[in-house]
């Protein structure tokens, strides 16, 4: 059966979502370790994203969508935070399926 | 908006409206950076304006530290070549630094003051970005600022004082 997802749009936000891991893995190499969480979460915020606009999403990931974008306070409040926001969003996720 | 406000109520926006920046907005905040000090008055910074979507969309892939998409990206660039020759090359290269850094807080305040969102990038690979905007040998990308109409409202990050102000002297 055809899929109704845009294949090429999807292709390339893939294509960009896999530019930006290697990019982010040969950054980190150099960059404070700290950083290394916040590319996870931002690649999973974009294959969300690139999902949705996919049409790949049932019901409404806006939410998770946000969530998942909300890193920067958490971070700027401290590890503890940033942690508590980590399990947090976990949940979310799971919960998403 | 004044100076102070504009310093104490920028933030680092990392979400913009899919709306384009004007040609005059762009020279406005091209013109504050051109017009920081720098050092020795030699201004070789290079300053490189990307609106093209495709562009920025591939820039975005080998820059992790950019948020966005952007409807436009400055890149703030040193011609080394040049920097190199003021004083020893140690010096060259620090003030290159330096100068590239007040650049880009020019651009930040500008772009601020008239309602436009901008947020700072280091993290990104300079070889790609080199290739990618056609750089030539001595010129070295330095930081990228992504401009744009905020969609977000970030709130105010914590300012230290505590530690950081001394008076006269060091003071543990």
């Amino acid at each position: 059966m055809r899929s109704t997802v845009n294949d090429e749009s999807l292709r390339d936000a893939l294509l960009e979502i896999i530019g930006y891991s290697v990019t982010s893995a040969r950054e980190l190499l150099d960059e404070s370790p700290h950083y290394g969480p916040l590319r996870l979460i931002e690649v999973a915020r974009r294959m969300l994203d690139a999902m949705v606009a996919a049409g790949l999403c049932q019901g409404d990931p806006t939410d998770l969508s946000r969530r998942i974008g909300d890193y920067t306070t958490p971070l700027h409040e401290g590890e503890e935070a940033f942690r508590a926001y980590l399990d947090s969003l976990m949940i979310d996720v799971l919960e998403a399926f | 908006m004044n100076a102070e406000d504009a310093i104490r109520t920028r933030r680092s926006v990392r979400r913009y409206r899919d709306e384009p920046i004007s040609s005059t907005e762009i020279e406005l905040l091209i013109d504050a950076a051109v017009w920081a000090p720098s050092g020795g008055n030699r201004q070789t910074w290079r300053l490189v304006v990307v609106t093209e979507r495709l562009k920025i969309r591939r820039l975005r892939m080998v820059s992790p530290g950019m948020p966005g998409p952007p409807p436009c990206v400055i890149a703030v660039c040193q011609d080394m070549g040049e920097a190199e020759t003021y004083g020893s090359e140690e010096t060259g290269k620090k003030l290159a630094l330096f100068d590239s850094a007040m650049a880009v807080q020019n651009i930040l305040i500008a772009a601020w003051s008239v309602g436009i969102g901008s947020c700072v990038v280091a993290s990104f690979n300079r070889t790609a970005v080199r290739r990618m905007l056609d750089l030539p040998k001595t010129i070295e990308p330095i930081l990228l600022v992504t401009v744009g109409r905020p969609a977000e409202e970030p709130p105010a990050p914590r300012r230290k004082k505590d530690g950081i102000i001394h008076y006269e002297k060091y003071s543990e």
